[in-house]
């Protein structure tokens, strides 16, 4: 059953740029996929318009019932919260401790039993001795856990992760690898994006190559 | 809550520059606020003292008098006529002044008259001018007087300060609203990447805006608690020194906070445009 899917879908920022052209995929519960291309590819722009932060300007993208040609303001949220991002800087909040940063994630959705759920998904992510220690205090790749520790806090059933093993050394990159295929393992589905060919081949699943906006 | 008190921890100098900045403004109001309150009051004092004085022709009978007695009571808006003889005029005028002040006089010069109480709403200028025109116009009237001209003026004056009032209201609501706006925008710019992790996590905008409301909520409430306290210190300070009856009306405070209340929760909840 697919989750997710990108029909023919276009999308040029208002410069003019054509970040996407004619995408077309699709995604099935529980599947794992890792779109691979370079810098300025396109993957990002894919991401958001999975969330809907962008819309397409041509084709549709459907995830969960939800459609980007329908979809209302109001109902976004409501997708979101069927959905765990881990975006490309991590955005973690420096004032917070990595028990408070994943917590908001539960905080802001009026989430019950916070405490142990997030006591939950730390040890899952091998994060519990650093509950208390602020974002500079950890690793890359501690970083890098703790927004998959905070997109996961609320059961997702598709995990997107934008270059989740950038700028992290090649034991902490291996760490989030093995804990995405744990995630999915689980059951949720992962959409990762990545410059890095090695990780797709690493991590295992379908591959998609994606190149000046378009699949390849 | 939480989230508030996380802001104020931030910036507490800015929260405090805000806070007092409310508090002063609505300072300045609530004192001019609790004078226009005490003039209307004395206003309203004075005007139960506001009578028609008919002074009646020379040589009227007791009975033509009783007739006018009668007249004046039918007409509306006046509650009690009381006659006056050529007789207590004089002995009024003696109790006020002393006999040797009407010693010279050869004989009485003082007119028979009435002295007209008027019913309560009609004791403003318009109300008396219509009243003393309706008694001057009946037979064996010769003269009517009352106090028209300084009526006038003091309806006036309350006027000018009520309208001035609703001026600095509207001016210092204003401030109040910038000024908490400003403080909720910057501590929404602090906190950009926490307002951005919520929406991803899949926050609604009302969640993400209820911070922020509370905080401008919260300014103001403090802001016009602070200028409600301050405004009763001055007038604790200041009472031995104004005039008998001068009153600080407990309106004046609650209006100061509501304001505050008001303008600090429309700050807040602007303060970031959507």
């Amino acid at each position: 059953m697919e989750i997710l899917s990108f029909e023919r879908v276009s999308y040029s920022y208002p410069e003019g740029i054509d970040a996407l052209k004619e995408v077309s995929f699709g995604l099935k519960k529980g599947e794992l996929l890792t779109l691979v291309g370079p810098n300025g590819s396109g993957k990002t722009t894919l991401l958001k318009l999975i969330y809907m932060e962008l819309f397409p300007t041509r084709g549709r993208v459907w995830v969960d019932g939800y459609s980007s040609q329908k979809i209302r303001p109001r109902e976004i949220p409501k997708l979101r919260r069927r959905l765990g991002i881990v975006p490309q800087n991590g955005l973690l909040l420096e004032e917070r401790d990595v028990f408070e940063n994943v917590a908001l994630a539960m905080r802001a959705v009026g989430g019950k039993g916070i405490k142990g759920r997030v006591w939950e998904v730390l040890g899952q992510t091998g994060l519990s001795s650093r509950a208390r220690s602020l974002p500079h205090q950890l690793s890359g790749g501690e970083a890098k856990r703790v927004a998959i520790a905070r997109a996961l806090c609320n059961q997702p059933i598709l995990l997107l992760a934008d270059e989740p093993t950038g700028g992290i050394d090649p034991q902490g990159a291996e760490g989030v690898l093995s804990l995405l295929r744990r995630i999915n393992e689980q059951g949720a589905a992962i959409l990762l994006a990545t410059q890095d060919e090695e990780v797709a081949q690493r991590l295992g699943g379908r591959t998609l190559r994606i190149a000046e906006g378009m699949i390849v | 809550m939480r989230e508030v008190l996380f802001s104020l921890q931030g910036h507490p100098a800015r929260f405090l520059v805000s806070v007092l900045t409310i508090s002063l403004s609505l300072l300045l109001l609530g004192a001019f606020l609790c004078l226009t309150l005490n003039l209307k009051l004395a206003l309203q004092e004075l005007r139960a003292k506001v009578e028609v004085e008919a002074f009646l022709r020379d040589g009227v009978t007791p009975s033509q008098m009783e007739e006018l007695v009668q007249r004046v009571k039918g007409i509306e808006g006046v509650k009690e006529v009381i006659p006056v003889t050529k007789e207590e005029a004089l002995l009024d005028l003696q109790a006020e002044f002393g006999k040797e002040f009407t010693a010279d006089l050869g004989t009485n010069p003082l007119p028979p008259s009435l002295r007209i109480k008027l019913r309560k709403g009609w004791r403003t200028k318009g109300a008396v001018q219509s009243v003393a025109t309706r008694v001057g116009s009946l037979k064996g009237v010769e003269d009517v007087e009352y106090g028209g001209k300084w009526l006038e003026r003091l309806d006036r004056f309350v006027f000018h300060l009520l309208l001035l009032d609703i001026i600095l209201g509207v001016v210092i609501g204003l401030s109040t609203f910038m000024s908490v706006s400003n403080v909720v925008g910057r501590s929404f710019l602090d906190r950009y990447r926490e307002v951005e992790v919520m929406e991803l996590v899949g926050a609604t905008r009302k969640f993400i805006r209820r911070p922020f409301l509370y905080e401008g909520f919260f300014q103001g409430l403090l802001g016009g608690g602070m200028g409600a306290g301050f405004l009763y210190l001055l007038f604790l300070l200041l009472s031995p020194r104004l005039p008998s009856g001068a009153m600080l009306p407990p309106q004046v405070l609650g209006f100061q906070l509501g304001l505050g209340l008001v303008f600090g929760g429309l700050g807040g909840r602007f303060s970031f445009g959507w």
